[in-house]
């Protein structure tokens, strides 16, 4: 009894302390009392500890070097929940100084609560294409002021296993430049026994969303932004039937990877890939899937690349789709410090810290100034050979960007539940969504 | 009845359990040696055992991931959360379960009504109203706000317990005038013994696997549990599988222990050692 | 379970102190948010700014949205396991309840996937029941290959995946635990006059064991429901995200995929509000079978 009483006890005061010491680490990025200034970022990339955290804290120690008085709080975000936090933040009116954000839609829908950064950028702003600045943009107007510093660029485009492609008798120094071609190159691959295109379908069928974001490139060009204001349309649009039907034949014919439904995009089809598993796959510019981790697990020269697949009807052939940001740093009204906040996001965006940015994580950078040659690797070079067109995907609804399209895809060609025309019907819907939101 | 009879009915049987053991225990298992391959191999080698068995996996989530720090951070917090949690089940248990008051079966089915919200429909108000009394960050935030969700079905558990003790544990021990908190102590705490050990396990697998408040209420990472570091792990883009089970196990490692430590004594009720033979 | 159940009269405040710190947890967290969320149906609101008031716009956007009916028939179709959920456990239990050698071990170990948590075995099963996963090859290894079929990516298998593994499988491990305790209150006499009369097992079973612990079934069921229709969203969402498609997109992760996808919140609470009428009507009758039975009278 008098054991358990003391025992009861000592665990009573456990609380209480429990309770100063949680108190005591309370965290806000404010300014302290001696005028220097404590810098948070809210960052949903931190939290991978093996290729993006070192980079950002090596770049995070070369700016409080520089910049002594500057202290940053570098604070990483689960990502699944991260645009819940940050509003959560917004509703609450006090949260970090700098906020990373998707480009596009999910940063438009803080433009209220964000600085305008014209002022600051003014110095260097040559450095970046006014292409990204104005996706940046309030409300992606370039006309607006810029609200968000782009840190990455992203696109898709498919990649091949050249080794694969002599294997199957190929010529592995030149892409498939039409869909005949194209199709015979997959149908000689299946014949030696390789799996043509490697498909990461269970979950979000990836594969599919990224190979169509290909194909609208080459169906609208450099009028994808009509289809954001209703003067285009993919309903209709014979080219954008052709193009469903052409995924739906690589389907039937088995050119995608059967075991595709057992393998999630992220990151199992991807190292299928990078092991030699398949001869295609359709891949990212920057960050992950890309030509970095291929490269380093193929060879510097074991991997060739196309932009996109050019279809006869089509209107443009070799677009190279991409997004003008993929991901940025914006600096949020309440910070209390907006000008040592732009020098934190300045650092990572230009000079240095944006090399070390590149370098270290295989971002690739908006920035002109960054010497691509001395990343080492050529296929880099091939890749930005091209301007970029706009990523369809960047003009829909968050919900639609991020899960009702995937979705859409699954039912039209991994389940065969509804029919191309429904499919075609459902895309259209996500366009109408977005009159519907104006 | 034939002896005969008697071991095919006995045959089934242990075919039944060891069947569904085995089911059980599988996902362990399968989480176990996906621990232990390393990314290579498991891109050709999904279902078996590792040819090349490697920790490197719980290096990475320890070390790198910085598990250590969150594991810390849970097991500090879900016994002070354990502890609120008890004293509410008990307290309201012994009185919806043993006493007899005013609109008791009305507030009773009130507080069974309000165990049925899912999580999200809360997150934000809960938010809202934590952030007012500055309970962001803050562990005693978050251990009210578990103990306010997990707290009825404790309760009941509590109450369906305290009802079937015999009516003279209750009238011997109690004496007239004693105070509320003496009668805690002396009566409350002491017939609840049996049930003390069902209602941790349930307690602690509840907080220690929850997601969406700690998400909300715990922003910082020098207060993580360990079930947001997995979270955190995962990314922008989702995390291999390998890497995935070494982060899965390592977070149920306490868990699992502490159940496998009081299975014996789990039961849920006064009757305990009922069972046949 | 008989119960000598007779109250202690209380004439002071002391029982209203004895809940007071769980009714004002519950009235602070739980109450005022679900009273907030209906309110919240009537606006448009975006999660931060302002919140304008729409009135009943919400609800008929609501009943037009082809999503919103797929959910509500997903929802059904997980409900009809429930039956499963309940009869599995208590089959169990009774087989526990025999006393054979480490039944208490069994029971350990059956309750094991309880332990890790929804989320978890989310994750574990989405790894499972690929087409080329464990399950698959051990029915092919077991002869029965026509049987290995694309658990996850064929939308009516999903879903149906989902309720076996959701609404049966991992009601087990605490059911057991439920049951047994439920089973040890049955009084002994029944059983030996069962066996006077020559009872089979299955005989005994039906006529003995289940009318006895009648009143936990009826909670267990009541409970079943809550949590598929409430609880299901952590598994869900690392099982299947709600897919492939809409395959396994249920009315509660479709609160979650307007409030925190869309961030449509106004019209997320919508949808709670139909989620929360029909978690009442469950719950009237929870209170319908209480009040009939005697025990916490």
């Amino acid at each position: 009894m008098k054991i358990r009483v003391k025992v009861v006890c000592v665990l009573l005061m456990l609380i209480p302390s429990m309770m100063l010491w949680s108190a005591g680490t309370k965290e806000q990025g404010s300014a302290k009392a001696d005028g220097a200034a404590v810098i948070t970022i809210w960052d949903f990339k931190y939290g991978d500890v093996q290729g993006v955290q070192p980079a950002m804290n090596k770049i995070d120690d070369l700016i409080m070097k520089n910049n002594p008085g500057l202290t940053i709080k570098h604070v990483g975000q689960p990502n699944d929940n991260y645009y819940q936090l940050v509003r959560a933040a917004v509703q609450a009116g006090q949260g970090p100084d700098i906020v990373m954000f998707h480009g596009g839609v999910q940063a438009y829908e803080f433009d209220d609560y964000t600085i305008g950064m014209d002022q600051y950028i003014a110095p260097w702003r040559s450095e970046i294409s006014e292409f990204s600045w104005a996706y940046c943009s309030e409300g992606g107007d370039g006309s607006k002021p810029v609200h968000m510093v782009p840190l990455t660029t992203q696109g898709f485009g498919i990649y091949y296993n050249k080794a694969l492609f002599k294997q199957a008798g190929l010529d592995p120094e030149k892409a498939p430049s039409d869909l005949d071609s194209f199709m015979a190159a997959c149908e000689k691959l299946k014949k030696a026994g390789i799996v043509p295109m490697v498909a990461g379908l269970q979950g979000d069928p990836y594969t599919i969303d990224f190979l169509f974001r290909c194909f609208v490139a080459n169906i609208y060009g450099d009028n994808v932004k009509d289809l954001g204001t209703g003067r285009q349309n993919f309903k209709g649009n014979a080219q954008f039937k052709r193009a469903a039907e052409i995924v739906q034949e690589m389907f039937a014919k088995g050119y995608i990877d059967p075991a595709g439904t057992s393998t999630p995009y992220f990151m199992d089809a991807a190292n299928n890939f990078a092991a030699g598993k398949g001869a295609m796959f359709v891949g990212l510019l920057s960050d992950v899937c890309h030509w970095k981790v291929f490269n380093d697990a193929l060879g510097k020269d074991g991997v060739g690349y196309m932009p996109t697949i050019n279809f006869p009807g089509a209107t443009f052939k070799d677009q190279q789709v991409g997004q003008p940001a993929g991901i940025g740093y914006s600096v949020m009204k309440w910070s209390k410090n907006p000008e040592a906040a732009m020098k934190v996001v300045e650092a990572y965006a230009r000079g240095e810290g944006n090399a070390i940015w590149m370098g270290m994580t295989g971002a690739l950078s908006p920035n002109k100034n960054v010497d691509i040659n001395s990343l080492g690797y050529p296929l880099v070079a091939k890749i930005l050979e091209k301007p970029f067109v706009l990523d369809f995907n960047t003009l829909l609804l968050n919900e639609d960007a991020n899960g009702n399209f995937d979705r859409y895809c699954a039912q039209a060609f991994v389940s065969k539940e509804i029919t191309i025309d429904k499919f075609i019907d459902l895309c259209q819907g996500m366009l109408d969504n977005v009159q519907k939101a104006r | 009845m034939s002896n005969n009879y008697q071991k095919i009915v006995k045959g089934i049987m242990y075919l039944v359990l060891v069947l569904c053991a085995l089911m059980a225990l599988y996902p362990l298992y399968f989480m176990l040696i996906t621990s232990l391959k390393g990314s290579a191999e498991y891109v050709h080698n999904k279902l078996f055992i590792p040819n090349n068995p490697m920790v490197d996996n719980y290096t990475y989530v320890w070390v790198k991931g910085n598990m250590l720090r969150y594991f810390l951070n849970s097991c500090l917090l879900i016994p002070a959360g354990l502890l609120l949690y008890l004293f509410v089940c008990i307290t309201a248990g012994f009185a919806f379960g043993r006493l007899k008051f005013p609109f008791r079966f009305a507030l009773f089915l009130a507080v069974l009504f309000l165990m049925i919200f899912p999580q999200m429909l809360l997150s934000i108000q809960i938010f809202q109203i934590c952030r007012k009394l500055n309970l962001i960050n803050n562990y005693a935030g978050l251990i009210l706000v578990w103990v306010a969700y997990f707290g009825p079905f404790g309760t009941y558990i509590m109450t369906t317990y305290y009802a079937t003790v015999p009516i003279e544990m209750v009238e011997s021990a109690r004496l007239d005038g004693t105070g509320v908190y003496k009668m805690l102590y002396y009566i409350m705490v002491p017939i609840a013994k049996p049930m003390i050990v069902i209602i941790i396990v349930i307690g602690t697998q509840s907080m220690w696997s929850e997601l969406p408040f700690s998400l909300l209420l715990l922003q910082t990472e020098s207060l993580r549990t360990m079930t947001q570091g997995i979270g955190l792990l995962k990314g922008q883009y989702g995390l291999d599988d390998t890497i995935l089970s070494a982060a899965i196990l390592s977070a149920s490692v306490v868990p699992l222990l502490l159940f496998l430590f009081f299975q014996r004594q789990i039961t849920m009720g006064a009757y305990s050692g009922a069972v046949k033979g | 379970m008989k119960i000598r159940a007779s109250r202690v009269n209380s004439q002071s405040l002391e029982p209203y102190l004895l809940i007071a710190p769980l009714l004002v947890l519950l009235l602070v967290f739980i109450l005022y948010p679900v009273v907030a969320n209906m309110y919240l149906s009537f606006f448009k609101w975006k999660g931060m700014g302002k919140a304008t008031f729409i009135g009943l716009e919400n609800y008929r956007t609501m009943f037009s949205d082809e999503t919103f009916w797929v959910s509500i028939k997903n929802t059904m179709v997980l409900l009809l396991y429930i039956p499963l959920g309940v009869m599995l456990p208590i089959l169990i239990s009774a087989v526990l309840r025999e006393g054979l050698k480490g039944w208490s071990l069994f029971r350990a170990i059956i309750y094991l996937p309880n332990i890790l948590g929804y989320v978890i075995m989310g994750m574990i099963s989405s790894i499972l029941f690929r087409k080329l996963g464990p399950i698959n090859h051990a029915l092919a290894a077991l002869g029965l290959e026509s049987l290995a079929l694309d658990w996850l990516s064929i939308p009516i298998l999903a879903l149906n995946t989902l309720g076996l593994v959701y609404g049966v499988w991992l009601r087990l491990g605490f059911g057991c635990i439920f049951f047994l305790a439920a089973m040890s209150g049955i009084d002994a006499s029944l059983y030996d006059a069962a066996k006077i009369d020559g009872a089979l097992w299955w005989r005994t079973f039906w006529n003995v064991t289940i009318p006895s612990i009648r009143f936990s079934i009826e909670f267990w069921i009541v409970l079943s429901f809550i949590e598929i229709l409430a609880r299901a969203f952590s598994f869900i969402y690392s099982f299947s995200r709600g897919g492939p498609g809409f395959a396994t997109f249920t009315l509660e992760y479709g609160i979650y995929n307007e409030g925190f996808v869309a961030f449509n919140m106004g019209y997320a609470s919508t949808w709670a509000s139909v989620l929360f009428i029909v978690c009442a009507v469950i719950a009237y009758f929870q209170i319908v079978l209480m009040r009939k039975n005697s025990d916490v009278q």
